[in-house]
């Protein structure tokens, strides 16, 4: 077809580049049919790419008008007619290969009907078909018009017909033109990127036609109406070009957003995250992701739980539904020009999979996890209530009854020595019992202290603390400043840890002469134990009940515990409260 | 318990309980009515503080001989004790040893 193309231009051109206008004329036609080739297997191009194949053959007929014979001239000059309808369904039909307006597909009917009417019947009546034209060089010394039938050409052709139709002709493609320049003006960024070249193309294109013809009209012989019309007829294969461009835009476009989409997301996206990061990387603003809730009978709605409409599909919107092997997942909506796109579909949908699950996970394992935490709070706060309770009976019971026992037997023992029949050694027994009395006293007071001093509750973490350390067998230093008053559940859990240190000081710590309690108010509260004993190995020495309580303690106000020993250089306990959190 | 064993160590040693009162108010009430000399007061009481008490009642009566007691745990540091006015403090356990004319008049 090429090589008819080019061997029918080059006999048919009198000018000396007649072997460029041949060249010319061949591009017109490869370009079209081989784009379209190429598009045929493309989606969402493929009905487009028929059309431009379509489009392509047919301009080849057009081509003929090239030639020196009249039959082959006006089979070219006749197919050109037939041409442009089919070049207005192309275009306005562009990117789906389909017309999706009423107005386009009147726009078409009408260049339909204004060929049949007024262009194809005046091929039997006419001398000459008009020059100069977009698809042949000749200017004056066309061929005539070989399916002439009448005698002579009837002067309502050259008075009416012609002017009428141009007329009508320059209105339909200014029509067009501005579809195309609506369409262009309202296309999204997104589709923008694909179809601006061709929509700019063909709207150029559209409105050079006009111009073109009124200027035949009114100066047919003019340089400026020759350059249109060659322009008019390289308006074929530009499109083609451009539509190519426009491909090769979209797919580097495609491939740059999912990486842009990969560098954006981090490790745990959020729901919200991967909605932006979408709607940034495929440059889709009113992209929105709804989740499946529940799993037969669920309903729609954010990644929280709250209810949401489904994503509806407006024009130019679309739905892709993601799934997960059988089970919905979520759906998402999206600009219709990401329907299909591997690119697009394969990374949104694998990554709302992936988000969604983990922010379910994170959300139960969050409430699980303040569960746990407010079961153990209560446990200790109960706990802690029953062991004041038992501090209180011990204080208020068994130890005034020993006190008083001890008193008595002091006065009785200065009875009994006063009274001379009796002996002293009665007086030293009862004595006797009253060392007795004061070591059980002892045991009460520092069984009821460990437990949970009333002290405590009374005077605060800083008297506890001394009176502790006046009992403890290594010699101890209370250092705090600015110590406050805090919640029993955090005084109760701080006097525990300190006094299981120092005990712990004194057990194990060999060596040790003292021991240092430290106490900072800050936005925390801090503690710290410490003695110049042997330490030991943290690596080796793995908690132990102390510790394990230790921890617990603090865990139930969101303390933490850190020990830090090495053999030598004694042992550090030190632990820190936040006071700001919500308790 | 403890108030019985403490008069009869204080009647032993020479005193004249004149009275006694198991909560701050009326211990107040008591001191004011009797024109006590000396008093006892533990430092751990059912409606107060037994050092705001002793700080009260040195107060309104700065020739009152007050000794401070406790049965257990605080040992308050003898700053806060010399605050409040006391002449001293002593443990209950060691009550009975202790002599009280360091902090008393004489009987």
């Amino acid at each position: 077809m090429c090589a008819l193309t080019g061997a029918v231009t080059a006999s048919g051109s009198s000018s000396e580049y007649a072997w460029l206008e041949a060249v010319v004329r061949i591009l017109t036609v490869a370009a079209p049919i081989a784009v379209g080739v190429f598009a045929l297997h493309r989606p969402p191009f493929e009905r487009f790419g028929t059309l431009l194949v379509a489009a392509g053959f047919a301009w080849f007929l057009t081509t003929l008008a090239n030639a020196d014979d009249p039959t082959l001239y006006s089979i070219g000059r006749v197919a050109y007619w037939g041409f442009e309808p089919l070049l207005i369904y192309l275009l306005l039909a562009f990117p789906t290969g389909r017309l999706d307006s009423r107005l386009d597909r009147a726009l078409v009917w009408i260049a339909v009907g204004l060929v049949l009417a007024m262009y194809l019947p005046t091929a039997l009546v006419v001398e000459r078909y008009p020059a100069p034209s977009p698809v042949a060089a000749c200017d004056v010394g066309c061929p005539a018009n070989a399916f002439m039938v009448t005698g002579s050409e009837p002067a309502v052709i050259e008075d009416v017909v012609r002017p009428l139709r141009e007329l009508l002709t320059i209105a339909l493609f200014a029509a067009v033109a501005v579809r195309l320049a609506q369409r262009l003006r309202g296309a999204t960024r997104l589709t923008r990127r694909a179809f601006a070249p061709v929509l700019a193309v063909a709207c150029f294109r559209c409105a050079a036609f006009s111009g073109a013809l009124l200027g035949r009209r009114v100066a047919p012989a003019s340089a400026v109406v020759d350059v249109s019309m060659w322009l008019i007829a390289l308006a074929v294969p530009l499109t083609a070009v451009a539509f190519l461009a426009g491909l090769l835009r979209w797919w580097v476009f495609m491939a740059r957003s999912t990486q842009r989409l990969v560098a954006k997301l981090r490790a745990h996206p959020t729901p919200e995250d991967l909605r932006l990061a979408l709607a940034e990387a495929f440059d889709d603003p009113s992209l929105a992701i709804v989740y499946w809730l529940g799993d037969g009978d669920g309903h729609w709605g954010d990644a929280d739980g709250l209810r949401l409409d489904p994503p509806s599909v407006a024009p130019g919107r679309a739905v892709t539904k993601v799934v997960d092997g059988d089970r919905l997942v979520a759906a998402i909506g999206h600009d219709s020009a990401l329907e299909d796109q591997r690119a697009f579909v394969d990374t949104a949908t694998s990554y709302a999979v992936m988000t969604f699950d983990h922010h379910r996970l994170a959300a139960e394992a969050s409430s699980l996890l303040r569960a746990v935490r407010d079961s153990r709070a209560r446990i200790q706060t109960a706990a802690g209530d029953e062991r004041r309770r038992i501090e209180r009976d011990l204080h208020d019971g068994a130890q005034q009854q020993l006190v008083a026992l001890r008193i008595r037997l002091e006065l009785a023992a200065e009875s009994m020595s006063e009274r001379p029949a009796s002996g002293a050694d009665e007086a030293a027994a009862l004595r006797r019992f009253g060392d007795d009395v004061q070591e059980a006293l002892e045991a009460v007071r520092s069984l009821a202290s460990g437990i949970d001093p009333a002290t405590l509750a009374d005077h605060g973490l800083v008297a506890a603390l001394r009176t502790a350390a006046l009992r403890s067998p290594l010699p101890t230093t209370v250092l705090a400043a600015g110590a406050q008053r805090h919640s029993p559940q955090i005084e109760s859990a701080v006097y525990f840890c300190c006094l299981e240190a120092l005990q712990n000081a004194a057990k194990h710590a060999e060596g040790a002469t003292a021991a240092v309690i430290e106490l900072w108010d800050e936005d925390s509260l801090r503690l710290e134990v410490r003695d110049d004993g042997a330490g030991f190995d943290p690596e080796r020495v793995t908690g132990g009940v102390g510790f394990t309580s230790m921890r617990d303690r603090l865990a139930a106000v969101n303390g933490e515990l850190t020990i830090t020993s090495s053999p030598g250089r004694g042992t550090r306990v030190s632990a820190v409260i936040p006071l700001r959190a919500a308790q | 318990v403890f108030r019985q064993a403490a008069r009869e160590l204080l009647e032993r040693r020479g005193y004249a309980v004149v009275g006694e009162a198991d909560c701050v108010a009326e211990a107040m009430e008591v001191v004011e009515r009797l024109a006590a000399d000396a008093v006892l007061v533990d430092i751990q009481l059912p409606d107060g503080d037994g050092l705001k008490l002793c700080a009260a009642l040195t107060s309104d009566h700065p020739e009152l001989a007050v000794l401070l007691t406790s049965a257990a745990g605080v040992v308050p540091d003898a700053e806060r004790v010399r605050a409040t006015g006391a002449r001293g403090f002593v443990l209950k356990s060691r009550l009975a040893a202790a002599d009280f004319g360091r902090f008393w008049p004489n009987p």
